[in-house]
C-alpha cells in the first residue's frame, strides 16, 4: 500500500469540502477583522474565532462524512475492495488523514487569532484561550469519529452527518441522564464528576472508530431513509425525554399552593402534636390531594410575630415591631434559623427554644464583616400573640475565635435540651421551659471534628461519644455523630432530624457529599466510643451530581420510616434505605427556580414541601417573592 | 490434469434469508477462458464476490490459484486481477494518477507492461477518468486488473453497457492480452452468444445452481429439439434429460440435453408418427436450460 | 452453427472461389483468433480439421499455408454442405406447408438470382 497516494487521494476527495468549511469557518473571524481595521481598530480578531470554534464539531464531522464517501459508492467499493488492500489499514489512514485535515481546518480561526492579535499588539487572553480552546476541538474530535463510523455504515454524507451529529450530542448528554453514572459502574467515589467527559470522549471516539474499521471490513450496510430516520431519531428524543423524566421529575405534584412570600418569615413546616405549622404562623390542612392553611389563633389573635430577631410583638398601630438590642447598633441572628422549630408543649403553655447570637458589622463599604459578641440559649413562651423571652442562658463565651460565622446545632431529647455553638456545648434540663437549668456545659469539647467523607475513610474507624448525662447512649450516639461531623461538613445545621437513623435495632448513618451518598453503621459501642464502619455508598448519577454540587445553599438531610430524605436547593431526592446494604434512589423532584426550604413527611406518606422562589433585585441580591407549598406523592 | 486455476465445492451463500448460492461446484481449468453464464440476478456477482473474499460463504469455499479465498484473502487477491460489472473508478483522478494509486497496492505492479498496456488500449494518459467514454472506461478497468500481471483474471459483466463494436473490441482485447499470455480468464455474462466464441467451457447458473458445465462446442452439440405426437400412454418422464417441453396443440416440441442415440431412440418410441430433429441457436439453448420447465407440462396430464 | 463450423466453412469457401490461392498464407492462430475475437483453441481447432482436410498444410516453424485448390473439396462434400444449409430451409416448409414443387422452384429462382447477379457484376 503506498501512503502518499491515498493521502493524495484523501486530500483531492475532500478539496472542495475543505475548501468550503476553511471558507465557513474564517469568514467570520475575517470579517470581525476587517471591521476592526475599518474602525482603526486593528486587523485582528478573537471574539469571533471561539464563536466559531463552538461549532468547530460541525464541520469536523462534515469532513467525516465526506472522508470516504467517495469510497463507499457500491460500484467504487468493489473497485478498490478488489483490490489487495488491508481494509482496516487503509480505513485507519483514511480516518486519520481526513482527522488531520478536519483539525488543520479547525487551527485556521486559532492561528489566524494567534497571529492577528500578536501582530496588532493586542492582548489574546491566553487564560480563556487556553481554557476554551480544547473543550471544541476534543468535541470535534468525537464527532469526527462518530460521523466516521456513521458514514461507513450509511453510505450517505448527509444521513451519516446527521446521525453522527444525534450520537454526539447523545454521547455528551446521556451520562447526565442514565440512572447508572459511570460511577455507579466503577464505584470510584473519588471521580469527579466532570472527569467522566473526557472519558466518555474518548471511549466514544475509539469505539467509533474501530467500528468503523470492522463496518468496513465486513461491509457492513445500513440502508436507510429520510423517514425511517425520522421515525428513530424521534423515538430516541422520546426515549431521552424519558430517561430526562425519570432522572429529574418522576415524583408527582399533588397538589400546589402559592402562598404570599413577602412576610417576613421562613418556609418551615414543623410538627405540633399532630398537627403541622407552617412558618410557625399557620396550621396545614392536608387532605388527600389538597392543602388547605389556616391561621394558627392563640387568645383570641392570629400569631403573627415569629421570635426572628430579638423580642418581637405589636405596636399599638398594629405594626409588626422588634424589641431587642438592634437599636443599640446590634444585628441578631438566631438559631435555629427556621422559626419554632424546638417547640414544647406543656401544661402551661407552649414554649420555643433557640439561640440568639448578636453582631456587629466592621469594616468599611460592602467589605464589612460580622463580628459576634454575644450569645443566648432562650426559652420563649407564647403570650397572648406572642413570643415572651421567659428565660435565658448567656453562652457568650461559646463564641471562641470564631466570631464571623458561628456553627449551631439544638436537639431535645426527652427533657434534656443540648445547645451547641461551635465547637462548645451546653445541656440543661427543660422540664419547666420557663427555667433553664444548666446541667452541663463544656467548651471546645468538640475539637477536632472531622468531616465524614467516605472515601477518606478506612472501613472501620470509631467516634467518641459525648457525655451528656441523662440521655440514653442511642441519643448520645446520635448526638455525638451529628455534633461530630454533620457538623463541620457543609453548613449542616442540625435541628430536628438527623441523619442517624436506627435500622433494625442498628444505628445506620448517612453522609451526603457531592459525589454520593454514603451509609455507615455503628457496629457496636461503650460507654465512650462508637465504632463504625463504612457500608456501601451509591454514587450520584452525573446529573445529581451536578444539582448537588451546583448549589451552595444548605441542605436538609433525614431518614424516616426507612426512607432517606435529601433535598438540596431546587432538587429532592428519596432513597429507599430499607434494602439490605444498599441505597436504591426512588424519585427526584427538580424545580430549577425553587429553593426548597423545608420537608415534612406527613402520616399517609406523601410529602409537604415548602419552596421560596427567589427574584433577582440585581447586584447579588435576591429578593423572596412567592412561597409554594408543594404536596407530593411519595415515590415507591 | 493440473490443479485447476480456480475450484469451488458445495458454496453456500445468502444475504439473510435470501439464498443466493446453494451449492456451487465449479472447476475452471488452468490457461481456459471461462464464461459463467446467468441472468441478471442469478448470483454471478455473488458468486465472484464470495470468490474474491469480499463476504464469507455460509458454507463451502472457494480455492484460487491453490488458496481458500477466506483466508488468505490478500494473496488471493494478489494473484487475480479483477474487473467489476459497471465498474466505477475516481472520476476525479486522471489515468496516470489512477494507475499509481492502484499500483501502490501491488508489490509486484509492472510499470513497464502498463505503459504497453495503455499504448495497446490507446488510452489517453492525462485525461480524466470521468471524461473517458464507456469503451474506455472498461479498457482502463482492464488495465487496472492488469498491471500486476496475475495468472487468473475474473471478469464481471465486462461488457455490459458497451456497444456492439466496443464489446468485440474488448473481447478482442481479451483474446490478444490475456489468453494469448497463458491467463486463465473467468468471465461472466448474461450473453450466451457474446462468450461462446470466446469461451473454452461454460457453466450456467440459474437460481444459485450451476445447471451445465461443459466445453462450449458440446453446448450445441448436445442440445436437441424434438417435435413430435406422443403415442398413447407415452412417458416422457423416463426421458432423462428433458430441459423443456411444450405443448402445441396434439403435437409436443421437446429440448433435450446430452442428446444421444439411444435417448433419440427412446423419443422416438414414443412417438406417434415419427419426429423432426432441429438443432437450436444460442439463445434457444440457454433460454431452455434457464428458464425450461424441464417437462413438467407432460408430467402434468 | 458451432463457431469453428462457421470458420471451416469460411475459409474453405474463399479457397473454393479463389480468393485464397494455393501457397498463400494464412494469419497465425493467433492473429486469427483476435481478428475475429475468437478462442486461440477454437481457430487451432479450425486449422487442424482443414490441414486433416488437405485445405491448409504447415510448414514447420513458418506458418500455415494454402495447400490446394477448389478441387480437394470432393462432390460428396459439397452436396452435404449445401444439404446442411438446405435442411433447415426444408424444415421451415415443412411447417409452413408449402409444397415441394414450389419450394423447390423457390431455391431455383434464388439461384439463377445469384448467378445472373454474379455475371452483371463481372461485366461491370
Amino acid at each position: 500500500m503506498r501512503t502518499s497516494a491515498i493521502i493524495h487521494q484523501q486530500i483531492c476527495q475532500l478539496r472542495w469540502h475543505l475548501l468550503a468549511c476553511a471558507g465557513l469557518i474564517m469568514v467570520l473571524p475575517i470579517e470581525e477583522a476587517v471591521v476592526g481595521l475599518w474602525e482603526g481598530d486593528g486587523f485582528h480578531s478573537i471574539r469571533m474565532v471561539y464563536a466559531v470554534i463552538t461549532f468547530s464539531p460541525l464541520l469536523a464531522g462534515l469532513i467525516a462524512c465526506a472522508n470516504v464517501q467517495g469510497d463507499l459508492s457500491e460500484k467504487r467499493y468493489i473497485f478498490w475492495r478488489s483490490k489487495p488492500a488491508n481494509v482496516k489499514k487503509l480505513m485507519a489512514l483514511k480516518f486519520f488523514v481526513g482527522l488531520t485535515l478536519s483539525l488543520t481546518i479547525v487551527a485556521c480561526p486559532l492561528v489566524f487569532a494567534l497571529v492577528s492579535t500578536a501582530l496588532c499588539g493586542e492582548d489574546l487572553g491566553w487564560q480563556t484561550f487556553k481554557h476554551y480552546v480544547p473543550v471544541p476541538i476534543v468535541v470535534a474530535m468525537m464527532t469526527y469519529s462518530l460521523c466516521f463510523g456513521c458514514n461507513v455504515l450509511v453510505r450517505n454524507t448527509a444521513r451519516s452527518w446527521l446521525i453522527g451529529l444525534f450520537l454526539a450530542g447523545f454521547a455528551l448528554v446521556i451520562p447526565l441522564m442514565l440512572p447508572l453514572g459511570f460511577k455507579d459502574v466503577v464505584t470510584d467515589i473519588g471521580f469527579r464528576a466532570f472527569g467522566f467527559y473526557p472519558a466518555t470522549i474518548f471511549v466514544t471516539s475509539v469505539a467509533a472508530f474501530v467500528f468503523a474499521l470492522y463496518a468496513a471490513q465486513h461491509d457492513w450496510h445500513l440502508k436507510t431513509n429520510l423517514r425511517e430516520l425520522l421515525w428513530v431519531g424521534t423515538g430516541l428524543v422520546f426515549l431521552l425525554l424519558i430517561l430526562f423524566s425519570s432522572q429529574v421529575a418522576n415524583i408527582r405534584v399533588l397538589d400546589e399552593k402559592e402562598v404570599d412570600g413577602s412576610r417576613w418569615a421562613q418556609g418551615t413546616l414543623d410538627k405540633v402534636g399532630d398537627r403541622l405549622i407552617f412558618e410557625g404562623l399557620n396550621y396545614v390542612d392536608v387532605g388527600k390531594r389538597d392543602i388547605s392553611l389556616h391561621e394558627i389563633v392563640s387568645n383570641g389573635a392570629s400569631v403573627v410575630n415569629p421570635p426572628l430577631y430579638g423580642n418581637t410583638g405589636m405596636n399599638s398601630q398594629g405594626h409588626q415591631v422588634i424589641y431587642g438590642p438592634r437599636a443599640k447598633g446590634y444585628i441578631t441572628t438566631s438559631y435555629p434559623r427556621r422559626l419554632n422549630a424546638l417547640y414544647m408543649d406543656t401544661e402551661d403553655g407552649t414554649y420555643h427554644f433557640g439561640i440568639i447570637a448578636y453582631f456587629r458589622l466592621e469594616g468599611e463599604g460592602s467589605r464589612k464583616e460580622k463580628v459576634h459578641e454575644k450569645v443566648y440559649l432562650r426559652s420563649y413562651k407564647l403570650v397572648g400573640n406572642s413570643w415572651r423571652v421567659v428565660d435565658e442562658l448567656n453562652i457568650s463565651d461559646f463564641i471562641g475565635d470564631r466570631v464571623n460565622y458561628l456553627r449551631m446545632a439544638m436537639r431535645l431529647i426527652d427533657n434534656t435540651l443540648v445547645a451547641c455553638v461551635n465547637q462548645s456545648y451546653v445541656v440543661a434540663d427543660v422540664t419547666d421551659p420557663g427555667d433553664l437549668r444548666l446541667i452541663d456545659k463544656r467548651l471546645d469539647a468538640l475539637k477536632g471534628n472531622w468531616s465524614l467523607r467516605h472515601m477518606d475513610l478506612q472501613s472501620e474507624f470509631d467516634i467518641p461519644i459525648i457525655p451528656v448525662e441523662g440521655i440514653s447512649i442511642e441519643e448520645r450516639i446520635k448526638l455525638s455523630i451529628d455534633l461530630r461531623y454533620r457538623f463541620s461538613y457543609f453548613r449542616n445545621d442540625i435541628y430536628k432530624s438527623s441523619m442517624v437513623d436506627t435500622h433494625n435495632g442498628k444505628i445506620a448513618f448517612f453522609s451526603v457529599s457531592e459525589q454520593g451518598v454514603a451509609w455507615f453503621d455503628v457496629i457496636r459501642w461503650d460507654q465512650k466510643t462508637a465504632y463504625c464502619k463504612f457500608t456501601s455508598v451509591r454514587p450520584f448519577t452525573i446529573l445529581e451530581g451536578m444539582i448537588w454540587a451546583a448549589s451552595s445553599l444548605h441542605d436538609r438531610t433525614f431518614v424516616e420510616n426507612g426512607k432517606l430524605y435529601l433535598s438540596r436547593q431546587n432538587t429532592l431526592l428519596v432513597f429507599d434505605v430499607r434494602v439490605s446494604r444498599g441505597i436504591r434512589k426512588l424519585g427526584h423532584f427538580v424545580r430549577m427556580d425553587w429553593n426548597i426550604e423545608d420537608i415534612a413527611v406527613l402520616d399517609d406518606g406523601n410529602m409537604l414541601l415548602s419552596a421560596q422562589w427567589l427574584d433577582y433585585m440585581g447586584a447579588g441580591h435576591f429578593e423572596v417573592r412567592k412561597r409554594y407549598l408543594c404536596l407530593l406523592k411519595n415515590p415507591k | 490434469m493440473t490443479e485447476p486455476a480456480i475450484k469451488i465445492e458445495g458454496l453456500h451463500f445468502s444475504y439473510g434469508k435470501k439464498h443466493v448460492l446453494k451449492g456451487v461446484d465449479l472447476e475452471v481449468p488452468k490457461g481456459s477462458i471461462f464464461g459463467f453464464l446467468g441472468r441478471n440476478g442469478a448470483g454471478k456477482t455473488t458468486m465472484i464476490k464470495t470468490l474474491l473474499g469480499l463476504q464469507k460463504p455460509q458454507a463451502g469455499r472457494c480455492l484460487v490459484g491453490g488458496l481458500d479465498s477466506v483466508t488468505d484473502t490478500l494473496e488471493v487477491r494478489r494473484r487475480i486481477g479483477f474487473m467489476a460489472e459497471d465498474q466505477q473508478m475516481y472520476g476525479w483522478m486522471t489515468v496516470s494518477r489512477i494507475i499509481k494509486w492502484v499500483a501502490g497496492f501491488y508489490p509486484n505492479w509492472d510499470d513497464k507492461f502498463v505503459d504497453e498496456l495503455a499504448e495497446v488500449l490507446s488510452l489517453p494518459k492525462d485525461a480524466k477518468v470521468k471524461a473517458l467514454s464507456k469503451g474506455q472506461n472498461s479498457s482502463l478497468a482492464l488495465l487496472l486488473a492488469l498491471g500486476h500481471r496475475p495468472d487468473i483474471v475474473i471478469l464481471d459483466d465486462p461488457t455490459l453497457g458497451l456497444d456492439p463494436i466496443a464489446r468485440k473490441d474488448f473481447l478482442r482485447h481479451v483474446i490478444d492480452l490475456l489468453q494469448s499470455n497463458g491467463v486463465t480468464v473467468f468471465f461472466s455474462s448474461h450473453l450466451l452468444y457474446e462468450i461462446e466464441p470466446v469461451a473454452d467451457h461454460i457453466a450456467i447458473l440459474n437460481d444459485g445452481v450451476i445447471i451445465k458445465a461443459c466445453k462450449t462446442e458440446q453446448l450445441r452439440e448436445s442440445v436437441r429439439k424434438f417435435a413430435l405426437t406422443p403415442a398413447p400412454g407415452a412417458d416422457f418422464s423416463q426421458v432423462p434429460g428433458i430441459l423443456d417441453a411444450l405443448k402445441v396443440g396434439e403435437s409436443v416440441s421437446i429440448a433435450i440435453d446430452g442428446c444421444d442415440p439411444a435417448k433419440k431412440a427412446r423419443l422416438k418410441e414414443m412417438s406417434a408418427n415419427g419426429m423432426t430433429e432441429t438443432a437450436l441457436n444460442l439463445d434457444e439453448i440457454f433460454e431452455a436450460y434457464v428458464i425450461g420447465n424441464r417437462g413438467r407440462e407432460l408430467t402434468a396430464h | 452453427m458451432p463457431i469453428y463450423r462457421q470458420i471451416i466453412d469460411q475459409i474453405r469457401y474463399q479457397v473454393v472461389t479463389g480468393r485464397l490461392k494455393e501457397g498463400d498464407k494464412v494469419p497465425s492462430v493467433r492473429e486469427l483468433a483476435s481478428r475475429l475475437a475468437v478462442n486461440q483453441n477454437t481457430i487451432l481447432k479450425v486449422y487442424n480439421e482443414l490441414c486433416r482436410q488437405n485445405v491448409l498444410k504447415v510448414e514447420r516453424g513458418d506458418g500455415t499455408y494454402v495447400s490446394s485448390s477448389k478441387q480437394s473439396i470432393s462432390v460428396a462434400e459439397r452436396k452435404k454442405a449445401v444439404a446442411s444449409v438446405l435442411r433447415e430451409a426444408a424444415t421451415l416448409a415443412v411447417q409452413l406447408e408449402l409444397p415441394v414443387e414450389q419450394a423447390g422452384e423457390l431455391l431455383r429462382k434464388e439461384y439463377q438470382n445469384i448467378v445472373s447477379q454474379k455475371a452483371g457484376r463481372g461485366k461491370k
